[in-house]
């Protein structure tokens, strides 16, 4: 039988394969419906294998880095690497010492005590640009954090918050995730600071208040926390406003290891 | 033929965790151009188990299983062309 241009099968293609592009349609809504009604069985366990693959593949890394492939340019990629990190080191420090000095003027106003914060240090477990979400994977399980804990750097800054945690690892969303917005304080004026991804955010001030290179922009929901620093003043004479570019001082992807605080 | 289906498949699925998120779309895009393939949806499926975040109180939609849906299916009259 000669196939013509208007046979069944050219119009619909071929009836089993066609059944089981189906059929996996229906499975992936059924295994979504699932996840969701379980609480997250699934995803958890894609989460964990996903901490493990990530770690294998960091290591796999590491030794292909290593091997001596690439030298010439993983050199050059090594000392530019390094004098950034060096950089974003003294940067994300100078920054921790204005910080922890205006908290100690505060706190002398205030003439309270504080008391010292507990959490845990985890590891990060998974890329931070892989995700559409702008969110990350940390190794953190129930036991050391909940839902709404923060994540923070080193240097004390507000880079995220727990939304999702199972027994071995837990979802972070990033504060400066794409499209976020978050209530911060800015050279003591209120502004909202929209995420735009990769550790950066964007705000508008009155083009009357003084904001200056490396100020500490503050979020009074994160209890006064840092959140980032002015890394550049965009200013107009024809704009009652001006825009301030607000970064992390350290760089989201070289982060190996987090500090989880509770959130209240 | 299935070589490439599988490669790019493989990239994809390799991509979820470590690359850049529109490589997992791209790789979906071009399954669907050529395969009735059924592993975009499940890509699509397991970029959104990895990444979304569930928690409340916001509500996030799961793009990328939506999107993979909508391109399989939608992409069905161009690739019988092709496949004519």
């Amino acid at each position: 039988m000669v196939k013509t241009e208007f046979s069944h099968r050219s119009l619909h293609g071929h009836p089993r394969a066609r059944r089981r592009l189906l059929l996996t349609t229906v499975v992936v809504l059924v295994l979504f419906a699932a996840d969701l009604a379980t609480g997250g069985m699934i995803r958890s366990a894609v989460h964990a294998a996903a901490a493990s693959i990530w770690s294998a593949t960091s290591s796999a890394r590491s030794t292909v880095g290593g091997s001596g492939y690439f030298s010439s340019r993983r050199s050059l990629a090594e000392d530019n690497a390094s004098l950034r990190e060096q950089l974003a080191q003294y940067q994300e420090r100078a920054a921790g010492f204005a910080v922890a000095s205006e908290e100690n003027k505060a706190l002398r106003s205030m003439l309270k005590l504080t008391e010292l914060e507990q959490g845990i240090t985890a590891p990060v477990v998974s890329s931070f640009r892989a995700s559409p979400y702008g969110t990350f994977m940390i190794g953190a399980g129930t036991a050391d954090a909940a839902p709404g804990s923060l994540v923070l750097t080193e240097g004390g800054f507000v880079i995220g918050r727990v939304v999702d945690i199972d027994t071995r690892v837990a979802l972070v969303n990033a504060l400066f995730a794409a499209d976020t917005e978050t209530d911060a304080l800015l050279a003591g004026t209120a502004v909202s600071v929209v995420g735009l991804g990769g550790g950066n955010a964007r705000t508008s001030v009155p083009r009357g208040v003084h904001v200056a290179l490396g100020d500490i922009v503050t979020a009074p929901s994160l209890r006064g926390r840092a959140i980032g620093i002015v890394g550049n003043v965009e200013s107009d004479p024809t704009d009652a406003d001006q825009t301030v570019h607000v970064r992390l001082p350290v760089n989201v992807e070289a982060l190996r290891y987090v500090y989880v605080v509770p959130a209240l | 033929m299935t070589i490439i289906r599988i490669t790019i498949a493989a990239v994809a699925f390799v991509g979820i965790f470590i690359a850049p998120p529109w490589l997992p779309l791209a790789c979906v895009v071009l399954l669907a151009l050529r395969y009735r393939a059924w592993e975009g949806l499940m890509i699509g499926l397991l970029m959104d188990l990895m990444w979304l975040p569930f928690g409340l109180p916001h509500v996030y939609v799961p793009f990328y299983t939506i999107a993979a849906i909508i391109i399989v299916w939608g992409l069905e009259p161009l690739r019988l062309e092709l496949l004519r």
